[in-house]
């Protein structure tokens, strides 16, 4: 008898057994010839990272968190943001709108997980891998999230960085605008002594002059804003009738305490609702007045709702006209009524007065916040400005200056802390490629792994493979308490919970290895490679298509048999 | 997946090259009860599609020993297997028989009972996939009520309702029965678990989809699997000593058409027949759980671990 | 029943009916694993083996079964797994285990059974025929047909050694209640004896979690044919290993065995052939003035599986009449042992090629006596040619009872 790959040849009649007795096994019959639809393992786009304002790899990071390796969970977070624990607490999570487990149990509380993860790294000092500064020292003019984060980006890449922050803190709009109780000192402090420790040198208590920045060579411009947009109306001079940001600081200084009984704040943007919370804090009856409807504020949905929650007045459709000064020393602030007709620019309901329809009020003080604009007397000589932004050229230069803008003052950059802490990464990758010659390719953590650009949709999921269970959510306290302090109006979510939430995360499109594939194969086809990940025996698949049915996260994808 | 999936050697016993239909459900169940009960196991299979899907001679897709047996008598072939095992002092190798539900239901019932009755050591796993299937899909007293198969063909399906395997085997008092599915791996791999730490007959009752004789796609096997447990249809649960039944997984209660407009066999039942069908359902979920509550009352004392 | 037996220290003589003495065959051959059911006239075997099972002083197992067909099935279950068997049945059991007798030679297990022959019902009989054990003809066992007590305990013994060198099953026949429970002088060998002739079986393959390997799987038809002829070939070899096996047991016991036993056939012109009990009322026939006038000879066909066609042919070649008593019919054709004699006569040159009769009586346990023997003899002796082939014999009707002719052109008398 011979064996000749697995298959017996009898060679005398002797050879043969007595009886129907095996002599070998079934592996020799490639059954694979069977099939028509073969299995591919593809990952694709978790919905969350899809729309992620960092490019955060969210599921990279959930799994991590998982499997309770908080080091390798930062280390994700780390590839695009510096700071999740800024980011985790005033981001306004975009990831969490489209999340597939909303349609089971509730979706994933991201947001948490990313503020635990990103407490995590300020704990445990967690650190991105840091080269020798071998490359010119850089500056950063700013040290808001954009500043921080290009400072950050600047020596990752082996820069010596020097951050100059006018403030007598580091930290700009984190240190500065957001109130408290949104985002705590200590944590903004956490964050700014952490870049310190990666050998970033941050000077504060100064403001350069234009001549100096531009006197530091190619530099990151990331001031932020420097003024608020006025309202071009009679009386806007009057004392008590003040600018939302200038407020702000003034309370995070620790120097506003108050403004009096009642006050009006106009605009409709999260400055206006930051301002409107503190007020309620310091003990205000507050009103937000707003030109347009609820419906089309700027403003994070969550914030409107927290204001409201928290006692704060609206008034929609109406704008002021006139502030006049009360006999009694107050303001009275005259509103003309508005009505919406057709689109503005944006593309919003453009609001259009009704002449004669006027209320006046009687308040103690009057808060501008229709936005901010840039203070044109740093932006270096070279730069255009357009509608109080720097344009950014394609290659991250201000025009014609040395200056590569980042943030607020950065034109095209978003609203968010998110989109700042992205865009000066963005920036200081420009700044690199133009000191060195080296271009950096954009983090595309994703892209990095092979993932597919399609979205992972509820419907292409196994559910089936998840309990179905209400999210761990960090608690929020209760609205009459809140207004007693600035202590943070969300708490913080226990690690443990967090390992729950981020279990609970689907991880759609994202082979996580969870086996259930290789288990229910049939045909034996599916086996673990030894550092991880799966092979396919195509000689064996019969292509019955189970481990795409029933994977749990759409990672594997049938296409015809070649 | 979790637990007791993990913790499966990654050792493959049943080998590929076998010779079971595309998406056929019995394979993976056999692979898992393999790297439950090691290479330290005989096997013992009735003519059933596994006789078949094994491999002809003189190849064997499993790596243990092997034994055919004629179709009406697998727990005495098992028997005898055992008798000899023990009177040579291997008390430590598992008898496992692996039966259709032909072999099982129909023509092996008595051989089946005599087994159960005798206490013989062994596992049995009843793959049931509702009718012959490798003869051609001709009705067996598993099929379910409303199913066509080829000695069904009336345009009504089978008239008569699925035989009870469980208080056939819960009447026998055997130490154990179980049902299993596709669907539920770890709670598959934890009844066998279970079977294996314990002596004498243990039946597990595996709910087996067949997408060929099923008229399904082949990719629909656990889908099949998982929508019968959470339709009621194929309950999950334990019965120890025949007198201490432990429900298992509740059923979700998705509607029966979900379960049914994925098998080409139930095409012709009709709105109130579905209707029926989840009746039947609901009032044997409720028989189950009265039971099990019933008999813990009655001896909470022995409640099941 | 219960049936208490001494085991004796050394060989000793027992008054043992057949049915005991098959028990002590099995128990001396030292089976370890014996699954029955009960059927009459089997049931002595089991209840005397359940009894003997009690002192045995190897591990055994007495496995209690639901049916003959388990008690087949378990005994399959157990030689595949490398155990020596037995059990025991008869008539409408043995019957329900025909598809696993096929499983049984298929597998080419050595499992030894003993078969107590009865008739086949309907309508019920308890009573002895030979048509049980030959509808399994061709289910690849090999058969012995006994007519002692004494038979029945050596050709269990010596049945083991047949089947496990050859791996082919072995079904050693008794004829009911003549036999299975009548009580003769038997000779019980001492364990040493039996120990001496069957060592512990060594088999050539087994089910062996050491060795895995399937057995019993789909076999095509590319291989079918040359796995049945080595089933064929084996059971052929029985033919040559049981002279051996007799010379064996003889020099161990004293005891002689011939496949094929005869008296008178030296210079016989007619030959009697008979089987089983009817050969030992034969005996007493042929030793008769008028039977040795007549020169008649008598054969015993003691080995039926494999057919021991060359040696009757070498008794029989020259014989001028051969008279067959068959306890059976193949119904539409002749009596067994009849048509497989004549079969095997047929290579014979025409000169010494006897005229076949054939005879079918005593079935469904109908006395077949000295009286009924001497009238086939007589039959033979004056009918110049056999016609037709076959006659019965045996009706006993009263006096005066019209005559009605049998469809074979025979008139049914007495």
């Amino acid at each position: 008898m011979k064996k000749t790959d697995g298959r017996v040849q009898f060679e005398t009649r002797g050879d043969l057994p007595a009886t129907a007795q095996s002599l070998g096994g079934t592996s020799w019959n490639r059954t694979g010839s069977w099939k028509f639809l073969e299995p591919l393992y593809k990952d694709l786009t978790p919905p969350c990272s899809h729309v992620c304002l960092t490019g955060l790899d969210v599921v990279a990071m959930m799994h991590k968190v998982e499997q309770g390796d908080w080091d390798g969970a930062a280390r994700v977070a780390l590839d695009v943001n510096p700071f999740p624990a800024v980011t985790g607490r005033v981001c306004p999570h975009p990831c969490e709108q489209p999340c597939n487990r909303k349609a089971y149990g509730g979706g994933v509380v991201v947001h948490a997980v990313e503020a635990a993860v990103g407490d995590h790294k300020l704990a445990k000092a967690v650190r991105p891998e840091l080269p020798e500064a071998v490359h010119p020292r850089v500056h950063v003019v700013g040290s808001g999230p954009a500043g921080l984060s290009a400072a950050v980006a600047l020596r990752r890449l082996g820069h010596p960085v020097t951050v100059h922050e006018a403030a007598p803190e580091a930290g700009g709009l984190l240190r500065y605008g957001i109130p408290a109780y949104r985002l705590p000192t200590e944590v903004v402090r956490a964050e700014v002594a952490w870049v310190r420790s990666l050998g970033v040198e941050i000077e504060t208590g100064r403001r350069l002059a234009r001549e100096e920045i531009e006197a530091l060579g190619p530099t990151i411009f990331a001031v932020g804003f420097g003024r608020s947009r006025p309202l071009g109306i009679p009386g806007e001079d009057l004392p008590n009738v003040l600018d939302g940001m200038s407020f702000l600081a003034g309370v995070r200084r620790g120097e506003e305490t108050g403004l009096g009984a009642e006050v009006a704040v106009v605009g409709g943007g999260n400055t206006a609702m930051d301002v409107a919370r503190t007020l309620r804090r310091l003990g205000t009856r507050t009103t937000v007045w707003y030109r347009r409807t609820e419906r089309e504020m700027p403003a994070f949905r969550l914030e409107v709702d927290e204001a409201k929650e928290e006692g704060v007045g609206f008034r929609f459709l109406a704008a002021p006209v006139r502030v006049e000064a009360s006999p009694t020393g107050r303001l009275l602030v005259t509103f003309v009524r508005m009505e919406l007709s057709g689109k503005d620019a944006s593309g919003r309901s453009k609001p259009v007065p009704v002449a004669g329809d006027e209320v006046t009020v009687e308040v103690d003080a009057l808060v501008k916040a229709l936005g901010e604009v840039l203070d044109d007397e740093v932006v270096p000589r070279g730069a255009a400005t357009r509608d109080g932004r720097v344009g950014v050229a394609p290659d991250g230069h201000a025009g014609e200056a040395e200056a590569f803008p980042a943030g607020d003052c950065a034109d095209g950059t978003g609203a968010t802390v998110s989109e700042a802490i992205r865009g000066g990464r963005l920036a200081a990758h420009a700044l690199h490629a133009e000191l060195t010659g080296q271009a950096v390719p954009a983090a595309a953590p994703l892209a990095d792994r092979g993932v597919d650009p399609a979205v992972a949709k509820f419907k292409q999921l196994n559910v089936a493979r998840f309990r179905k269970e209400a999210p761990h959510a960090p608690d929020v306290v209760a609205p009459g308490e809140r207004v007693a302090s600035f202590a943070p109006v969300e708490g913080r979510l226990p690690a443990a919970d967090a390992v729950a939430e981020a279990a609970r995360c689907f991880k759609c499109g994202t082979c996580v290895e969870c086996d259930v594939c290789y288990h229910l194969c049939p045909d034996m086809a599916i086996s673990k490679k030894p550092g991880g990940g799966y092979v396919i025996d195509l000689a064996h698949c019969k292509g019955c298509g189970v481990c795409a049915q029933e994977c749990p996260r759409a990672a594997i994808e049938l296409r015809k048999s070649t | 997946m979790s637990g007791p999936m993990d913790a499966l050697s990654h050792e493959e016993i049943l080998r590929a090259g076998h010779l079971a239909c595309p998406g056929c459900g019995v394979t993976p169940a056999y692979r898992w009860a393999l790297k439950v009960l090691g290479r330290r196991t005989i096997v013992t299979a009735p003519a059933c599609c596994f006789a078949v899907i094994d491999g002809a001679f003189p190849y064997s897709a499993s790596s243990v020993p092997f034994l055919h047996a004629a179709f009406e008598a697998a727990p005495a072939y098992a028997s005898g297997v055992r008798a000899a095992l023990d009177v040579t002092g291997q008390h430590d190798v598992n008898v496992l028989v692996w039966a259709g539900d032909g072999g099982t239901f129909d023509i092996g019932l008595q051989s089946l009972s005599a087994a159960a009755e005798r206490n013989e050591d062994m596992i049995y796993v009843c793959y049931d996939n509702e009718a012959y299937m490798n003869t051609g899909i001709q009705r067996s007293s598993a099929t379910p009520r409303g199913a066509w198969t080829m000695t069904t063909p009336a345009k009504d399906g089978k008239r008569e309702p699925k035989k009870h395997l469980g208080e056939i085997m819960a009447a026998h008092r055997i130490p154990y029965f179980a049902t299993v599915s596709i669907s539920h791996p770890e709670d598959f791999v934890r009844k066998l678990e279970t079977a294996k730490s314990m002596r004498g007959f243990r039946l597990l009752h595996y709910f087996c989809p067949c997408p060929t004789g099923w008229k399904a796609d082949s990719r629909h096997m656990a889908e099949l699997g998982r929508l019968a447990v959470e339709t009621g249809v194929f309950p999950l649960y334990e019965v120890f000593d025949g007198v201490r039944t432990v429900v298992n997984v509740a059923p979700a209660w998705t509607p029966m058409k979900e379960y049914l407009k994925l098998q080409g066999r139930f095409a012709q039942v009709t709105p109130p027949e579905v209707e029926a069908m989840e009746r039947e359902a609901r009032a044997e979920w409720a028989r189950l759980e009265r039971r099990a509550r019933a008999e813990a009352e009655a001896e909470p004392a022995a409640a099941p671990r | 029943m219960t049936t208490t037996v001494p085991a004796p220290a050394a060989s000793r003589t027992s008054i043992l009916t057949g049915n005991q003495a098959a028990a002590w065959g099995a128990f001396l051959a030292r089976t370890q694993v014996v699954s029955a059911y009960p059927i009459t006239p089997q049931t002595t075997i089991i209840e005397t083996l359940a009894d003997l099972y009690q002192r045995a002083t190897w591990p055994s197992r007495f496995v209690n079964v639901e049916s003959e067909h388990s008690a087949m099935a378990v005994c399959i279950g157990a030689s595949i797994t490398g155990t020596r068997v037995f059990t025991a049945t008869s008539a409408q059991g043995l019957a329900l285990m025909h598809e696993l007798l096929h499983w049984a030679a298929g597998s080419r297990l050595p499992i030894v059974m003993v078969d107590v022959n009865r008739a086949m019902a309907p309508g019920w009989s308890i009573w002895t025929d030979q048509n049980d054990s030959l509808s399994q003809r061709d289910t690849g066992w090999a058969q012995v047909y006994c007519s002692t007590a004494q038979d029945v305990l050596d050709h269990v013994v010596m049945a083991f050694r047949l089947a496990e060198t050859t791996n082919v099953p072995v079904m050693v026949v008794e004829d009911a209640f003549v036999l299975s429970h009548t009580a003769e002088a038997v000779e019980v060998p001492a364990q040493e004896v039996v120990d001496n002739f069957l060592p512990p079986r060594t088999p050539s393959f087994k089910l062996d979690v050491e060795k895995p390997a399937a057995f019993g799987g789909l076999l095509g038809p590319d291989w079918y044919q040359e796995v049945r002829q080595d089933l064929h070939d084996s059971m052929l070899r029985i033919g040559g290993l049981l002279p051996k096996a007799y010379a064996d047991w003889a020099r161990l016991t004293g005891r002689a065995y011939d496949v094929v036993e005869t008296w008178h056939m030296d210079d016989a012109r007619v030959a009697l052939v008979t089987s089983g009990t009817v050969s030992q009322t034969a005996q007493e026939v042929v030793e008769s003035d008028w039977a040795r006038r007549e020169k008649v000879g008598l054969v015993q066909i003691r080995l039926f599986r494999p057919f021991p066609a060359a040696r009757l042919r070498e008794v029989l070649g020259g014989v001028e009449k051969v008279a067959v008593i068959d306890r059976n019919c193949s119904y539409g054709h002749h009596g067994i042992f009849f048509q497989e004699l004549k079969s095997a006569l047929y290579g014979l040159p025409d000169a010494r090629r006897p005229k076949a009769y054939g005879y079918v009586m005593g079935l469904g346990g109908r006395d077949v006596s000295v009286e009924s023997i001497e009238d086939v003899l007589r039959r033979t002796v004056s009918r110049p040619a056999p016609e037709p082939e076959t006659t019965w014999l045996g009706a006993v009707l009263p006096p005066g009872a019209p005559v009605k002719a049998c469809a074979c052109g025979e008139e049914v008398t007495r």
